[in-house]
């Protein structure tokens, strides 16, 4: 089973499409940069305004550093992430815990810099959903593969 | 066809022509969020809280549209 990735301005994106039951958000498009460098996958400040996540149902957990500024990481719970493959069938894969990025400012430029920030996918999720990623940027090819 | 889909194939055709036009995406909208649907841009504003409320208001769900920053800058994680 291969998820085909996106190569855009040396990054590469996914476009997954969020469930959370338990927020009571809907079904939510987001889209994911697989950062392999980083080692908590979270939904951005910027995609949880987006897709109107109750902040007060977050639950504080640490100190996030990314982007040369410092956010707050949240659990959050019992989500799905949906994807296609590459025939265009349905992947789904439930995640127990997966975690929500917030802004400590309320405005002005910290604030600002904390929308600029896309959602993540790291390395935790590759390992969770026991997925490979394959990439080779001169041929503009990515993929997740569970084999 | 289940509604998750319906998202992900106009989300990957989205994504797919938004990275085509990136290159002059970057030059129009410099430092703006771009809301995309149907392999096109529908609105752009400076911040997010700006563009959710114009497409609420233009009845287009942001919670299932393409939303994507652009910026000359280099981006480092």
């Amino acid at each position: 089973m291969k998820i085909p990735l996106q190569i855009i301005d040396e990054q590469i994106q996914v476009g997954a499409v969020f469930r959370a039951p338990k927020y009571r958000t809907g079904l939510a498009l987001i889209d994911f940069v697989v950062d392999t460098g980083s080692n908590v996958s979270f939904i951005s400040p910027r995609d949880l305004m987006k897709i109107n996540f109750p902040q007060n149902a977050l639950t504080f957990k640490s100190m996030n550093y990314i982007g040369g500024g410092s956010s707050d990481i949240s659990e959050i719970h019992d989500i799905v992430l949906a994807f296609h493959d590459e025939d265009t069938n349905l992947v789904k894969i439930p995640l127990k815990t997966f975690h929500a990025c917030t802004s400590h400012a309320s405005r002005g430029d910290k604030r600002a810099r904390s929308m600029l920030l896309p959602s993540v996918l790291g390395l935790d999720f590759l390992k969770t959903a026991d997925l490979s990623l394959y990439t080779k940027p001169a041929k503009n090819i990515a993929y997740l593969e569970r084999i | 066809m289940e509604p998750e889909s319906v998202i992900l194939r106009n989300a990957r055709k989205d994504l797919e022509w938004f990275g085509e036009h990136y290159t002059e995406l970057v030059t129009k909208y410099d430092e703006q969020f771009i809301a995309i649907k149907n392999a096109q841009p529908i609105a752009s504003a400076s911040n997010m809280e700006d563009l959710i409320a114009y497409l609420n208001k233009s009845g287009i769900d942001p919670v299932t549209t393409l939303i994507k920053y652009v910026t000359r800058a280099y981006t480092i994680l």
